[in-house]
């Protein structure tokens, strides 16, 4: 039995182990700490206070209580060249 | 300044403003451009060349006379070279430019040591070629998803994604902000995963059954501890970034990330459910298949609850369309690799073009969707100009999505068939062969439908290098909003409401 399962058995409690391992050392760190803001990590202020064409009137109300009034002039191409 | 700033002044190391943001922005693309830039030149060969050898393959399966009298094209090697060529060549090659591209804008510095990642890149090319020729020359090293020579290719690998991993992490390691978003986890992840199952993979020393076992461990997490993290990384970026808007919850992406390390590991024993391995290891790895649910419906109720009410995005966004394709792609082929690994429902399907049909829902509806979905939101900003067609974008996206459906229904359907027919002693095997050559043409005129759209995506993107006539003004390289595609779209003012 033990053979045949030995290098798998080894190698995932290996990987197993690292995941745990680095787990605690994120939650020591603080990784887990004001994790809503980290959601906002990717996004710049140019994300958030352009408004998008799909969005319906109450949608772009809700971005402009969000994040504030649109301040982005309107540049040519942004929303697309492609024709 | 927004009124969002005092939340990110709180999750980033130090105030910034608006116009610091941009250079960072501008610094962090500048860093990576030449690196992901020949990544997406190399994966779109890749592609092109993948999809020729899957063609092939298909087309032998219900005209197997045909290609026979040269051994390079005889079924084994084209079919072993067309899924490296995807796997490694297109899929991980776009990979390492996404990754490479994502990291800096994410920790908000510039990429540490391009050239160790532009060697790496080149080291994983090389292996590439090296491994296509040796398994079309019949040096294949007979293991699914490791056929590549393990002396004269894999090195390559090693020492190729070993480069690129360190140019990331040495990034990491330097960053600029303090938490590292899930993006980063995943992506950090999987270069420190993949060196590791890799190598334990390719070692040199097994035989028989723990061959078989230690071949499943790595081919599984090939998928799951590789592809996975990148694109789910990708999809964790493009989606808020499109939409303008943080991913619905924040927790549940880090309950995705975190339960899949510590589940996925354990899950590729159920490819040898009936096999002569200990009966632990495998019931192993059914339970911790099933563990599977969490990850897979973390992440699909959360990209799903982020995209809610505003799927009308779909119809402007190319990069969206293709990266949300591939997230649902995600949850269905996870939930469907769940069930297939019940033994109840592995007898039936073992053995079968079902599973087939389910790697490619994995590998193509998943990953290859998005990964075109980030080259298209990646390399306008890294040429400094828009896509030249919208045309081209719609058909590619169009003969992909029918392409999928005709190539993955009547597979699935067939390999139903295949497996209550191959459970029924009175059918011959003849009959069962010929009961799947609907499925096996289907497959075919799917698989010419991918690669046609395959050519239009190549053809696009050579425009793009090659500075293709652009009809817009400024290009989009210092901006963040969507490439839009639909026509009504000079009705739109950015920044205001029409």
């Amino acid at each position: 039995m033990l053979p045949s399962s030995l290098t798998v058995t080894l190698a995932t409690t290996i990987l197993g182990l690292l995941t745990v391992a680095v787990f605690f050392l994120a939650w020591r760190r603080g990784q887990f700490n004001r994790i809503n803001q980290q959601a906002l990590l990717p996004l710049d202020d140019d994300d958030m206070n352009v408004a998008r064409p799909w969005e319906t009137a109450s949608q772009r109300a809700e971005r402009v209580e969000e994040f504030g009034p649109p301040a982005r002039r309107t540049t040519p191409g942004i929303w697309g060249g492609a024709q | 300044m927004s009124a969002t700033l005092p939340a990110r002044v709180i999750a980033l190391a130090s105030p910034i403003t608006d116009m610091e943001n941009l250079d960072i922005r501008l610094r962090a693309d500048a860093s990576s451009r030449q690196v992901a830039l020949r990544a997406i030149a190399f994966s779109v060969v890749w592609l092109l060349v993948g999809s020729a050898f899957g063609l092939i393959a298909s087309f032998k399966l219900h005209m197997p006379d045909w290609l026979v009298s040269n051994p390079m094209l005889t079924f084994g090697r084209i079919r072993s070279a067309h899924l490296n060529a995807m796997a490694y060549g297109w899929a991980s090659s776009a990979m390492l430019g996404v990754s490479v591209w994502i990291i800096p804008r994410l920790v908000h510095t510039e990429l540490r040591v391009p050239k160790a990642a532009e060697a790496g890149l080149y080291f994983w090319n090389i292996g590439m070629v090296l491994g296509i020729v040796g398994i079309l020359a019949g040096y294949s090293d007979g293991l699914e998803w490791l056929e590549m020579p393990r002396y004269w290719a894999d090195p390559f690998f090693v020492i190729g994604g070993g480069l690129v991993g360190l140019s990331l992490l040495s990034t990491i390691a330097v960053r600029e902000v303090e938490h590292l978003y899930v993006s980063v986890w995943y992506i950090m992840a999987a270069f420190i995963w993949f060196p590791i199952i890799f190598v334990v993979g390719n070692w040199p020393t097994y035989s028989g059954v723990e061959s078989a076992a230690v071949n499943w461990f790595y081919a599984h997490n090939a998928l799951g501890l590789w592809l996975t993290p990148v694109c789910l990384a990708a999809a964790y970026y493009f989606i808020p970034k499109i939409l303008g808007r943080p991913i619905y919850s924040y927790q549940l992406s880090l309950l995705g990330f975190w339960t899949l390390g510590f589940f996925y590991s354990l899950n590729g024993m159920h490819h040898l459910i009936g096999g002569p391995l200990p009966t632990w290891m495998i019931t192993t790895s059914v339970v911790a298949s099933g563990l599977m649910i969490i990850p897979v419906m973390a992440v699909g109720v959360n990209q799903h609850m982020t995209l809610n009410k505003r799927f009308g995005a779909l119809r402007y966004s190319p990069t969206l369309r293709f990266i949300v394709f591939g997230s649902v792609a995600y949850t269905l082929v996870s939930l469907q690799g769940v069930f297939m690994a019940f033994r109840e429902v592995n007898r039936l399907t073992h053995f079968t073009h079902v599973t087939v049909a389910h790697a490619h829902v994995g590998l193509y509806s998943f990953v290859t969707m998005i990964m075109f979905g980030s080259i298209y939101y990646i390399l306008p900003r890294l040429l400094g100009r828009e896509w030249v067609s919208e045309k081209l974008i719609s058909w590619h996206f169009w003969a992909v999505g029918i392409g999928q459906t005709v190539y993955l229904v009547p597979l699935t359907v067939a390999g139903m068939f295949q497996g209550v027919a191959m459970a029924d002693p009175t059918s011959t095997w003849e009959t069962v062969v010929r009961a799947m050559l609907p499925g096996l043409i289907g497959r075919s005129i799917g698989g010419t439908l991918l690669t046609i759209g395959h050519c239009v995506f190549a053809w696009h993107v050579f425009l793009m290098f090659r500075g293709g006539k652009q009809k817009q003004g400024l290009p989009p390289f210092h901006e963040v909003a969507p490439i839009v595609t639909k026509r009504d779209k000079a009705s739109f003012v950015a920044g205001g409401v029409k």
